[in-house]
C-alpha cells in the first residue's frame, strides 16, 4: 500500500515546520508532499500533487483556507488549523471536516489524525460546501452598516467616510461619489448602494439620484415646475423625480 | 464673518435673545428687527399707549363734559401713540427682511429708526393740534403752547424738556433695541460655540466608549496565533521564542493598562506610542518573517509632543490586517511622523503607509477607521484632519493631522 499523501499551508513558517515535525512523529508513513505559504501556492499544490489530506491555515494571504478546502472538494481529507475561536467552527463538529486550533495541542493533532486515518480507509471524502458556508457566514465580520464608500478618483483611490457624502448619482458606467469638497465614482449600481445604506439617512430621490438627507439645505421648485434639491456646500441641484415627490410633500 | 443662517421670523434660542421679562419675552424671543419681533413689540408698547391715549381723552372728556370730544380725543392720542410706538420698528423690519449686506442694513435700520422717531414726533404734534383746537374752542390756552424765550433760565428749562422728550422718545420708537441689534452677532457666536462644545463633549464620551469596548477586545486571533508561533520556536529556535516573547510582553504592557483607565482623558506622547507600534512590528516581523519589512521614522524633537493613545496602533494593525496580511509576498509598512507648515499654522503630521492588498472599490464597514475618526473629532473637533488614499496600486496611505502641541515638560 502506498504512502498517504499531504499538503501543509500555513503562512507561518515557524509553526508549519512544527507541525510538519509534529506529523513526522504521530503518523510517520504520511507522505507530506508540499509546504505552501499562502492561499495561492496551496491551490497549485492541490492541483499538482492531488494530496489526500490537506492542512489548511484559515486566514491566508492570497487565497483563505476556506476557500481552498471549497476548491478541493470531494477529493481530500481536510483539518483546518486555525487560531479563530471555536464558535465559528463549532459547524464542523458536526460533519466530516477536522480543526484544531492553535496553538496546535499534541493530543488534539493526535485525534484528530486517528480519525482521518479511518476516513481514509473507509469510504471517500464528502463535499464539505455547505459547512464551509457556514463557518464562512460566522467568520464574516458583523454587520455594521456601511461606513465607508471607497471610490477612485483618476489613477488613485481615496475613501470617504459616509456622512461626508452629499449624494450618489448614476450614470453611464459608474457611480458619482460627491462630497463637499472632492469627487469620485465606484462601479456598485445604486441598486445595490440603497439596498445597503441605511433608509433614515439616505434617500433616493430619482432614477439617477441617492442624497444624504442630512445634506439637502432646500426643496425648491425649478423653473420646469418641477421640485428639486438644493445642497450643502455644492452648487449642483439635483432632480426629484415625480415618483420620490412624496417625500418632500408638505415641506 | 459668518451670518447666521436663521429664519428670522422663528424664536431665538432662549441664549441668542436679548431679554428677561417675561412680559417683554413676549417679543424678545424674536429676532430684533424681525417682522414678528416688530408686531408683537407694537402690540406690547401700542397697548399701553392706547390705554395713555384713552385716559388723556377721557380726562378730557371730563373737564370739557363731551363725550364725543373724548372719543376723538382718545382716538388721534391712541393713533399718535401707536405709530410712535410701532412706526421704527416697522420700518426696520421691512427693511431687515430684505436681506442686504450687513453694513447697509446696519445703516438703513438706524435710519429707519430715526424716520420712526421723526414720523412719531409728527404724528403727536398732530394729536396734541387736535386737543389743542377743542381747548382753543373751549376758550382755553394750550399749556403746551411754546412762549417766546424770555430769559437764560427759561431756555436752559426749554432745552432739558426738549431731550427728556428726545429720549423718551427714542425709548418709545425702538431706539433701545439698536445695541441688541448690534450685538447679535455676538450672541449668536456665543450660542453656536456652546452648541458645539455640548456636541463635541457628548462625541468625546460616546467614543470614549467605544474605544474602550475596541481596546477590550485583544484580538484572539492575534493573541493565539502569536503563542503558537512561540511554541513552535521553543524547539527549533529558543532564542527568537524569546524575543517573541518579550515583544509580545511589551505590546501588552502597553495595551493592556489602558483597559482599565477609567477616562479616555488619558495623554500620552508620540514616542510612546510609536514604541508600542515598534513592538507590535516587532511581533509581527517575527511571525511573518521576511515578508515583512518594516521602517519607522520619528523625528527626535518631535518625541515628547502630546498624542492622543491607541489612534496610532489602530492604523498599524489596520495595515498589517488588511494591507500585509492578504497579500502573499513582501510588504513594506512605513510609520512617519513629521512637523508641516499648514496655513500658516503649526501642525503634526502622521502617517502609516504599505504596499499591501490595497484597497477594493466599493462600500465598506471599517469600523475601526470609524473609530479612529470619531476619536480625532471628538478631541479635536475640525483641526483634526484624516484620510486614506491609494495613489498607486496597492501603496495605501493613512495620514492623520492634527495641531502641534508643544512637548511636555
Amino acid at each position: 500500500m502506498t504512502r498517504p499523501t499531504a499538503v501543509i499551508a500555513e503562512d507561518e513558517l515557524p509553526q508549519r515546520r512544527e507541525l510538519r515535525a509534529m506529523l513526522a512523529e504521530l503518523w510517520p508513513e504520511l507522505n507530506v508532499v508540499a509546504e505552501c505559504g499562502d492561499g495561492l501556492a496551496a491551490l497549485d499544490a492541490l492541483e499538482q500533487h492531488r494530496p489526500q489530506v490537506l492542512f489548511l491555515d484559515i486566514r491566508m494571504p492570497g487565497v483563505s483556507g476556506l476557500e481552498v478546502a471549497r476548491a478541493a472538494g470531494a477529493q481530500c481529507q481536510v483539518i483546518f488549523v486555525t487560531a479563530y475561536e471555536e464558535y465559528a467552527l463549532r459547524a464542523f463538529d458536526e460533519g466530516a471536516v477536522d480543526y484544531l486550533q492553535k496553538p496546535v495541542a499534541r493530543e488534539r493533532l493526535s485525534r484528530a489524525l486517528e480519525r482521518t486515518r479511518a476516513r481514509l480507509n473507509n469510504g471517500t471524502p464528502v463535499d464539505m460546501a455547505a459547512l464551509l458556508d457556514m463557518v464562512q457566514a460566522k467568520l464574516a465580520p458583523r454587520k455594521t452598516g456601511i461606513k465607508w464608500i471607497t471610490a477612485s478618483i483618476g489613477n488613485s483611490m481615496k475613501m470617504f467616510a459616509i456622512d461626508e457624502v452629499l449624494f450618489f448619482q448614476a450614470q453611464e458606467k459608474y457611480t458619482r461619489v460627491v462630497t463637499a469638497d472632492s469627487e469620485g465614482h465606484i462601479r456598485t449600481p445604486l441598486k445595490e448602494l440603497i439596498a445597503a445604506l441605511d433608509s433614515e439617512s439616505f434617500w433616493q430621490v430619482h432614477r439617477s439620484a441617492i442624497v444624504r438627507v442630512g445634506a439637502i439645505r432646500a426643496v425648491e421648485k425649478g423653473e420646469d415646475g418641477k421640485l428639486r434639491l438644493s445642497l450643502k456646500g455644492h452648487a449642483e441641484f439635483l432632480p426629484v423625480s415625480s415618483a420620490f415627490q412624496y417625500r418632500f410633500r408638505g415641506m | 464673518m459668518a451670518e447666521p443662517s436663521y429664519p428670522l421670523d422663528r424664536p431665538l434660542p432662549p441664549d441668542v435673545a436679548a431679554g428677561e421679562s417675561a412680559f417683554i419675552q413676549y417679543y424678545q424671543k424674536y429676532t430684533v428687527f424681525s417682522w414678528p419681533w416688530a408686531w408683537r413689540r407694537t402690540v406690547v408698547f401700542g397697548s399701553l399707549g392706547v390705554m395713555a391715549g384713552v385716559s388723556f381723552g377721557a380726562s378730557h372728556g371730563l373737564f370739557v363734559r363731551d363725550l364725543g370730544e373724548a372719543i376723538v380725543v382718545s382716538l388721534a392720542c391712541s393713533a399718535a401713540n401707536i405709530v410712535l410706538v410701532g412706526a421704527g420698528p416697522m420700518l426696520a423690519a421691512f427693511f431687515r427682511h430684505r436681506s442686504w449686506p450687513r453694513r447697509m442694513e446696519r445703516v438703513v435700520i438706524v435710519g429707519a429708526v430715526i424716520c420712526g422717531i421723526v414720523l412719531g414726533v409728527i404724528s403727536s404734534d398732530w394729536a396734541t393740534q387736535v386737543h389743542d383746537q377743542f381747548m382753543g374752542a373751549h376758550g382755553h390756552h394750550s399749556s403746551s403752547k411754546m412762549q417766546p424765550t424770555a430769559d437764560v433760565h427759561m431756555f436752559v428749562r426749554r432745552m432739558l424738556d426738549a431731550s427728556r422728550d428726545l429720549l423718551m422718545l427714542f425709548i418709545a420708537s425702538g431706539g433701545l433695541a439698536l445695541p441688541a441689534y448690534f450685538s447679535e452677532g455676538k450672541r449668536w457666536a456665543e450660542h453656536r460655540r456652546r452648541v458645539e462644545l455640548e456636541k463635541i463633549s457628548a462625541q468625546k464620551s460616546e467614543s470614549d466608549l467605544k474605544l474602550t469596548v475596541l481596546q477590550a477586545q485583544v484580538e484572539p486571533h492575534f493573541l493565539f496565533n502569536t503563542l503558537a508561533s512561540v511554541r513552535s520556536l521553543v524547539t527549533s529556535d529558543p532564542q527568537r521564542a524569546a524575543q517573541t516573547i518579550d515583544a509580545l510582553a511589551q505590546h501588552l504592557r502597553a495595551t493592556l493598562p489602558k483597559l482599565r483607565a477609567e477616562t479616555g482623558t488619558s495623554q500620552s506622547t508620540l514616542g510612546e506610542q510609536f514604541a508600542i507600534c515598534a513592538s507590535y512590528l516587532e511581533l509581527m516581523k517575527i511571525r511573518l518573517g521576511e515578508r515583512l519589512r518594516v521602517e519607522l521614522e520619528l523625528p527626535p524633537e518631535l518625541r515628547e509632543v502630546p498624542f492622543p493613545p491607541l489612534l496610532l496602533i489602530s492604523l498599524v494593525e489596520n495595515a498589517i490586517k488588511h494591507g500585509a496580511e492578504p497579500k502573499p509576498g513582501v510588504v513594506d509598512v512605513t510609520l512617519a511622523a513629521r512637523a508641516i507648515d499648514e496655513g500658516g499654522q503649526r501642525r503634526l503630521e502622521v502617517s502609516v503607509e504599505d504596499d499591501g492588498a490595497g484597497l477594493t472599490m466599493g462600500m465598506g464597514e471599517g469600523t475601526g477607521l470609524a473609530n479612529i475618526r470619531a476619536q480625532l473629532l471628538a478631541r479635536f473637533g475640525s483641526s483634526a484632519s484624516f484620510d486614506l488614499s491609494q495613489r498607486a496600486p496597492g501603496r495605501v496611505l493613512a495620514r492623520l493631522t492634527i495641531p502641534l502641541e508643544a512637548p511636555r515638560p
